[in-house]
C-alpha cells in the first residue's frame, strides 16, 4: 500500500507540479482502483501497469478539465518555495541541496514540457517503467512510445540548458 | 554506412537505452565522434537520463495513506444501497437506550392523549386524514380554551365570595368575646353588617349553582 501510493504520488506531483493536487489526485487514483478493482484482468498486464494506467487516465482527464485554469509554462507561487523532499540517508547537506535543486529544476522543465512528451518521460526515466509497460498504459504503438520518449528527453535537456542547469 | 544528424537525433534514445543493435552503435558512435552538435546533445541527454534515474521518489505526506483507507474502506458504507440502507438506518433501534427512549415516550403519550380528548378505543383510520386531524386538534383546542376560561371564572368567583363572607367572620370573631349579650340588638339592627353577609349567602350559593351572569359556561 505504502509503495504504492508514494509511487502514484510521485506520478500525480511530476504531472502536475502541484503537491495539493497530486494529493487529492493519489486518494481519487485510489478511490477508482477500489471501485472498479473488479474490472481488474491480469491477462491485461501486471498490477502495476494498470494503477499507472488508472492514473494515467485521470490526469489526461484533470490536465483537460483545468487546460483554461493554468498555463502550463508556470508553476503555482505557493511551489516556487518548496524544495525536494528527498529521502537522505547518505548524503551530505551539499548534495542534498543540490539534489534537491535539480529536482526542482527539473519540475520545472517537465511543466513546460507538452502532456504527451511529459509523461512518457515520466514514465520512463522517473517511474523507471519498460518501452512495454508504457506501450500498454498509453496505449499507442512501441514506435509512438519510443519517439514520444527521444522527443521528451531531448526537449527537456534543452530546457534545462536554457535554463543554465546542466545535470552532472 | 553514415547516419544524418535526424537520424541520430532520432535514434538518441535508443543508444541512451543502450537498443542499438551492435553495428548501428559503431555507426552512430563514429557520427558523434565527427560531429559536435549531435555529441553535445547526447551527452546531455545521456546526463539528464542519469540525473532523472537518479532522483530518489519525493514522500508523500503521512496522512495521505489514511486519507486514502478512511475514503476506501471507509466509503463501502456510502455505497451501500437497497435495503442495506434501511438495515444501516434501523441498526440502533436494538439497543436498549432506543428501548428505553421508546418506552418513556409511549407513556408519555399515553398520559398526554387523553388530555387532549383524543380516546384510543374509538380510533378510527379515517380520523387519520389531515382534514379529521385538523379538526380535531382545532376541537381539541377549543375545548381546552374553554375550560381554561370556565376555571378562571369559578376561581373569581370562590374569590369574590370569599371577599365577601370574610368581614362578616371577622367582625363575628371581634365581636364575640364582649358582645354575646348585645347579639340580640345588633340582630335586631337592619343593615348591619354581619346581617348583610348572612343575607347574602343563600344568594351567593344560588349564584355558584345556576352561574353567575355573563359568565362562559
Amino acid at each position: 500500500m505504502q509503495r504504492h501510493t508514494r509511487r502514484i504520488y510521485n506520478l500525480c506531483y511530476r504531472f502536475t507540479s502541484n503537491r495539493h493536487e497530486a494529493e487529492d489526485m493519489t486518494q481519487e487514483v485510489f478511490l477508482r482502483v477500489y471501485r472498479t478493482l473488479r474490472s481488474y484482468q491480469a491477462i491485461h498486464g501486471g498490477f502495476t501497469t494498470w494503477l499507472t494506467s488508472v492514473t494515467r487516465n485521470l490526469l489526461i482527464d484533470h490536465y483537460r478539465r483545468t487546460k483554461h485554469d493554468r498555463s502550463t509554462d508556470s508553476l503555482d507561487d505557493e511551489e516556487r518555495g518548496l524544495t525536494e523532499q528527498i529521502p537522505s540517508h547518505s548524503r551530505t547537506p551539499d548534495q542534498m541541496a543540490m539534489a534537491g535543486q535539480l529536482g526542482e529544476q527539473v519540475q520545472r522543465a517537465l511543466g513546460k514540457l507538452s502532456p504527451d512528451l511529459r509523461e512518457a518521460v515520466i514514465l520512463r526515466d522517473l517511474q523507471g517503467l519498460e518501452y512495454r509497460e508504457i506501450q500498454d498504459v498509453l496505449q499507442v504503438p512501441e514506435g509512438t512510445v519510443k519517439s514520444r520518449i527521444n522527443r521528451g528527453r531531448i526537449e527537456l535537456a534543452r530546457l534545462l540548458e536554457q535554463m543554465g542547469v546542466r545535470p552532472e | 554506412m553514415t547516419w544524418t544528424c535526424e537520424q541520430i537525433e532520432e535514434r538518441l534514445s535508443d543508444y541512451t537505452d543502450r537498443l542499438l543493435a551492435p553495428d548501428e552503435r559503431e555507426t552512430f558512435a563514429a557520427h558523434l565522434a565527427g560531429c559536435r552538435r549531435c555529441d553535445a546533445l547526447a551527452q546531455r541527454v545521456i546526463s539528464l537520463t542519469a540525473a532523472l534515474h537518479a532522483l530518489e521518489p519525493l514522500e508523500p505526506p503521512a496522512t495521505l495513506a489514511r486519507a486514502i483507507l478512511d475514503q476506501t474502506t471507509g466509503g463501502e458504507k456510502q455505497e451501500a444501497a437497497g435495503w442495506q440502507k434501511v438495515l444501516r438506518w434501523l441498526w440502533p433501534t436494538p439497543q436498549p437506550r432506543f428501548a428505553m427512549g421508546m418506552l418513556t415516550v409511549a407513556m408519555f403519550l399515553m398520559v398526554l392523549t387523553p388530555t387532549l380528548g383524543i380516546r384510543w378505543s374509538e380510533f378510527q383510520w379515517s380520523d387519520l386524514k389531515p382534514a379529521n386531524i385538523y379538526q380535531s386538534l382545532d376541537r381539541g383546542a377549543n375545548l381546552m380554551y374553554a375550560r381554561g376560561v370556565k376555571f378562571v371564572n369559578e376561581l373569581r368567583v370562590v374569590y369574590e365570595i370569599q371577599n365577601m363572607l370574610q368581614p362578616a367572620t371577622e367582625s363575628q370573631r371581634e365581636a364575640a368575646p364582649d358582645s354575646k349579650s348585645d347579639d340580640k340588638k345588633q340582630d335586631d339592627q337592619p343593615g348591619n353588617k354581619t346581617n348583610r353577609a348572612r343575607e347574602s349567602q343563600p344568594m351567593m350559593l344560588a349564584m355558584l349553582t345556576i352561574g353567575l351572569p355573563g359568565r362562559n359556561n
